[in-house]
């Protein structure tokens, strides 16, 4: 027996209880205390949309309204600490981080309009949910046999498997955070522990996090050394603005002396699949070698080979990995020769 | 009289101050004492045998007043057109089959949406699932084996489905393709999009205690509204009130009845109650209304020397689930085919062909765009082939003043030879095309190409369609200001502002001298509605002979009062003056009291009227296109100036440049601000809009997913106004279109720039960066360079 959805007339929330705790710490507890049918509420942006479209049904919201963002701070050790609540406006608009990993301000910039980062935060960035064209709407009347995300076991898009999600996972800073070797502070009742980033997506659609369900992220730190390196940034949207990416690719390059040699390289790319997806052959490939555009063309390719892209939101694969490449090439153009204007502009 | 002084002048909007504070009151903001609010239950099925109804559980519900079904309406029948030929189609609610997804099944009324939820959950629909077709070349062909409706009973040719055939034709068609040098055969295709209207879909009904059904609809012309309601319902016109209230935003897709309008009245008659109806963005995106989606098959038979010889046509329409108004787009691709450019033999046929997809409506040019991007690339090409200058194949062809059209009506002023002369000239195009530098060679890391491209487009202004005429009313206070009645509807055109100037103009009043009620449909007369390009015309033509009646009223009482010649006074500032003698005058305020004192009580009230084509008895044959149109046609040429990032397949319209005939601008600044607007909502039409659809669910029921463009998207507009009329007060005037018309030719000038970028031919829209970027690589492969 299929599970079915129950039309709405209007996209009412659901009943939930509401807890609004005084700390991070009074926050995971009652995480703990709910056995999991609890979830964090941070900004909400993406949580209340899903819950209206009754892709997520929690019994409790524990909102952290009542709670204010540390200021972003370098450690003793000289990481860049980011306080997960802070706000995605709050990253854009920072004097630090502009200085210190400019991709991150860039990457929160382009996420959304300025309402949605003026709530949204960086850790609920980290841990939105994947997205779909058949999950992402209210199913008033339509595709009322729920999906295996919504608790049953269709999959539109791929309509001969059963129990896959492959909805994709879109957070614009996720592959900054990587290309930047991001940890994650994830705080439980039982106190903080690190997590690579790296380790954090499952590549599950079903479950895109690495997150128990009495965790929350609580802070991001970014090494010293990947404050030094050069980044850049690209989200590929179809009209420039107010969406969610075709494509991201986020690059973190220690570029060495006159002849460009490379002595470190991270890149992700983003959108294309049920999690951020890191080229780790690329990187090998060009680290130690002299950069120039011959070989940013070669790693591009070596990138959109590397990294599988699921289609979604109309794009077809082929399309998609065609974005991954000419993308990640002139990125690394821009970042090989960084006095050039930016090269992924269509304007005149 | 002169100079003009109103007339002509971009004056400010008058809805603008309410509509920028947000004191403007639109449907849904209307809350009304003890009002239920309503929802419909629809079809999660394309097609399919409804084999039982159950409401019972849902009827039990506490808060629930009323619900209705299928049953309740049984042989309510209504349709976008209603004629002999094309009766009316679509129920109300379901009665033994759904054809398409959303198709309205039970509407309920509740005290609250919470109650409203839970009682369209608890009702119970048992369906048989039948077969479903939803491509168009699928549903017509003869071995289909679904079929939605039987064909058309008078149409005999071997394809199922069909829902309406057009067909026409003139000189022979044989003998001028055996006179062509040169005959050149495309095909066209344009995809499915919607309106993206910001006021959903609303209503209210208050069938209150005085017998009137009083009812708030965002429509686009509450006269049509009337008359169908009046006939669904079986009520007289004159117990229906439709109120007035601000429209945000139609673009052709709030035209004919809809169910939850009818439901709202019916649900209101039952409960004795208020019931507001307001459509979710889904419902709109997946059970309403798109565009029209459209095939376009063309061959063309040319001289050497560009001349047209012989064109043939075939359209071909997917109508979704009911005939919608598909069965007038392909009547009206017809005339777009033939407006512009002289064809001596010709042979059109049309089909509007049934499918399980939602029925479709007008949308903004309706059925233009996707004819003009068929022809105008088709006219591209044939220059091509024949090594002659696009413009010189155009300007060989196009219309000239005074020129008959094959159905009887006149282009008269027609300024299509000027407009092209004078695009060509403002944009430089012939030095252009083709001679942007290849910019790989400038800069390897920007691959983008430049291109530029230019299509022509014409539209009629008005046409005889219910209620085929527009009245006004024109009443003087006693201070000299006026009231202005007129039925006409400001869904953000500027009808008012416009109408109130020309009212302004006859009397030589201020704008603020003048009060408009608009849009109520016992408070004021008749009018044509905002659908058919010709309010401006046809209810500007009835508001300047009300206010004229005014105007020649007050000029007898002050000549009387001041014993002087009618054609000796002048009207300046609410006083009538003896021209020669300017001391000698009469306030308007003297004149009113004057007009009692000694008419009899005349309070001074002008009346208006106007019908286009005064002697044609209806509209045009939708089957033959036999019958006259229009008497006035806007003409237009467009240039677009493109940039292709041949990398990423992306495109971006650079520039707009829009040359056109629309007659005289009574608002040039509302003229500019419908050209900026048709040129990008033509923009989205070209790159980014489109409902996905798969088994006739919508794939992309959302803002979000339904790309329309950002301010950042929208191209640079330019315009040049040539001007062929003139208007002059006391005299009828011939405004020509410009709300709709001027969607098209940019979209084909658009892709006639790609073309001229990077040589791809774009046969099919959108232009969407996948579809360029797979276009530019077959072009590589075939040119052998990978």
């Amino acid at each position: 027996m299929q599970a079915k959805i129950q039309t709405s007339q209007i996209l009412n929330l659901p009943e939930f209880d509401y807890q609004t705790p005084a700390s991070k710490k009074d926050a995971v507890g009652l995480l703990f205390s709910s056995g999991g049918d609890a979830i964090i509420s941070a900004g909400g942006t993406d949580l209340i949309p899903n819950m209206k479209n009754g892709t997520i049904k929690p019994k409790a919201l524990i909102s952290l309204s009542r709670l204010s963002p540390e200021k972003e701070s370098i450690t003793a050790d000289g990481a860049l600490r980011l306080d997960a609540l802070s706000t995605l406006s709050d990253i854009a608009e920072s004097p630090l981080i502009k200085l210190k990993v400019p991709t991150l301000a860039n990457a929160a910039f382009h996420v959304g309009g300025q309402q949605i980062r003026n709530r949204a935060t960086l850790g609920g960035n980290l841990c939105q949910d994947t997205r779909c064209l058949y999950l992402n709407q209210s199913h008033g009347f339509q595709f009322v046999d729920a999906c295996y995300k919504r608790g049953g076991d269709c999959c539109y898009p791929y309509p001969a498997e059963k129990r896959v999600c492959r909805s994709v996972f879109m957070s614009d800073t996720a592959p900054v955070l990587i290309s930047l070797g991001a940890q994650l502070v994830i705080l439980s009742n039982s106190g903080e522990k690190g997590v690579d980033i790296n380790d954090f997506y499952t590549g599950d659609g079903l479950k895109p996090l690495k997150l128990g369900s009495a965790e929350m992220i609580s802070a991001i730190l970014i090494p010293p050394e990947s404050q030094k390196m050069q980044c850049h940034f690209v989200k590929a949207t179809p009209r420039g603005g107010l969406e969610f990416a075709m494509v991201s690719v986020a690059i973190a390059l220690k570029i060495d002396g006159p002849d460009k040699k490379c002595g470190k390289a991270r890149i992700a790319v983003g959108s294309i699949n049920t999690s951020p997806l890191r080229a780790f052959k690329a990187e090998q490939e060009i680290v130690g070698h002299n950069l120039n555009e011959a070989i940013a063309a070669e790693v591009a390719r070596k990138v959109a080979d590397e990294v599988k892209a699921l289609p979604h939101h109309g794009y077809s694969k082929g399309y998609l990995k065609q974005l991954v490449e000419v993308h990640t090439k002139r990125s690394l153009t821009a970042m090989i020769y960084p006095k050039e204007p930016l090269t992924h502009e269509t304007s005149d | 009289m002169g100079e003009l002084k109103l007339v002509g002048k971009s004056l400010l909007r008058i809805d603008g101050p309410d509509k920028t504070t947000g004191k403007a009151k639109y449907t849904a903001d209307r809350k009304l004492p003890g009002m239920l609010v309503g929802g419909i239950l629809r079809s999660p099925h394309p097609h399919a045998k409804i084999l039982n109804i159950n409401t019972e559980k849902a009827e039990k519900l506490l808060g629930v007043k009323a619900i209705i079904s299928g049953s309740d309406t049984r042989g309510v029948k209504h349709g976008f057109v209603e004629t002999p030929r094309y009766p009316p189609d679509q129920n109300i609610l379901a009665d033994d089959v759904v054809r398409h997804v959303g198709e309205e099944i039970v509407a309920v009324a509740a005290t609250n949406y919470k109650v409203l939820n839970d009682a369209l959950n608890l009702i119970e629909v048992t369906y048989e699932v039948l077969p479903a077709v939803f491509d168009v070349a699928e549903a017509m062909h003869p071995d289909c084996k679904v079929q939605i409706h039987p064909n058309h009973p008078k149409v005999k040719d071997d394809f199922c489905n069909i829902a309406g055939k057009t067909e026409t034709q003139w000189g022979d068609i044989e003998e001028g393709f055996k006179q062509a040098d040169l005959i050149c055969v495309d095909r066209f295709e344009s995809h499915l999009r919607t309106h993206g209207y910001l006021e959903p879909q609303t209503a209210i009904a208050d069938y209150g205690g005085d017998g009137t059904l009083h009812m708030w609809i965002s429509s686009m012309g509450h006269f049509v509204k009337r008359k169908k309601l009046a006939s669904t319902l079986g009520m007289p016109e004159g117990s229906i009130q439709i109120h007035k209230a601000y429209v945000g935003g139609a673009f052709g897709g709030k035209i004919d009845l809809f169910s939850h309008e009818y439901c709202a009245a019916a649900l209101s008659i039952k409960t004795g109650r208020p019931v507001k109806f307001v459509a979710t963005r889904e419902e709109i995106f997946t059970a309403y209304r798109h565009g029209q989606p459209l095939i376009s098959e063309i061959k063309t038979g040319v001289k050497k020397d560009g001349t047209i010889v012989a064109q043939q046509l075939r359209m071909i329409n997917n109508a979704g689930a009911y005939k919608g108004s598909g069965v007038v787009v392909i009547f009206l691709a017809w005339g777009f085919v033939m407006l512009p450019y002289r064809v001596k033999n010709f042979k059109y046929e049309g089909y509007s062909i049934f499918t399980n997809n939602p029925p479709r409506a007008p949308l903004r040019g309706h059925g233009a765009p996707q004819v003009r991007f068929a022809l105008e690339s088709h006219m591209d090409i044939i220059a091509e082939k024949l090594k002659m200058d696009p413009i010189a194949l155009r300007l060989k062809n196009a219309r000239i003043p005074g020129e008959e059209l094959p159905n009887g009506d006149n282009v008269h002023n027609c300024g299509l030879q000027a407009c092209i002369q004078k695009a060509v000239s403002k944009t430089d195009f012939s030095k252009r095309r083709h001679c942007f530098p290849n910019t790989e060679k400038i800069s390897a890391h920007r691959p983008i190409k430049h291109g530029i491209g230019l299509g022509v487009s014409s539209y009629f202004g008005g046409s005889l369609i219910y209620p085929n005429s527009s009245s006004a009313i024109v009443k003087m206070n006693d201070d000299g200001s006026v009231d202005l009645l007129t039925g006409a509807i400001e869904l953000g055109q500027g009808s008012e502002t416009v109408l109130c100037q020309i009212v302004g103009e006859e009397l030589q009043l201020e704008l603020e001298d003048i009060r408009i009620i608009s849009s109520d449909t016992a408070t004021t007369p008749q009018d044509i509605g905002a659908w058919i390009s010709g309010m401006t015309y046809v209810t500007g033509n009835a508001v300047r002979e009300a206010a004229g009646g005014v105007r020649e009223k007050i000029l007898q009482v002050a000549a009387e009062q001041l014993n002087e010649r009618v054609e000796n006074l002048k009207l300046e500032n609410k006083s009538v003056l003896v021209a020669a003698d300017p001391a000698q005058r009469i306030s308007y305020r003297d004149v009113f009291n004057a007009s009692i004192a000694n008419s009899r009580g005349d309070t001074i009230i002008g009346k208006g009227h106007w019908r286009t084509m005064r002697d044609e008895p209806f509209h045009p044959s939708l089957a033959t296109t036999k019958g006259r149109w229009s008497e006035n046609y806007a003409f237009s040429v467009q240039v677009a100036e493109v940039a292709v990032d041949t990398e990423t397949g992306e495109i971006k319209l650079l520039k707009a440049t829009t040359v056109h005939d629309c007659g005289f601008p009574i608002n040039p600044q509302l003229v500019k601000g419908q050209i900026d607007g048709q040129v990008s909502l033509a923009l989205g039409h070209a790159f980014m809009e489109d409902v996905m659809m798969k088994n006739g669910y919508t794939l992309n029921p959302t803002w979000l997913d339904y790309r329309m463009p950002l301010i950042h998207n929208v191209a640079d507009s330019k315009e040049v106004d040539v001007i062929t009329e003139s208007y002059q007060v006391g005299r009828s005037f011939r405004t020509k279109e410009v709300g709709e018309g001027l969607v098209s030719a940019i979209l084909a000038a658009i892709a006639n720039a790609i073309y001229d970028a990077t040589g791809l031919r774009m046969y099919t829209t959108p232009f969407s960066p996948e579809k360029v970027l797979k276009g530019l690589k077959l072009l590589d492969e075939n040119k052998g360079l990978r």
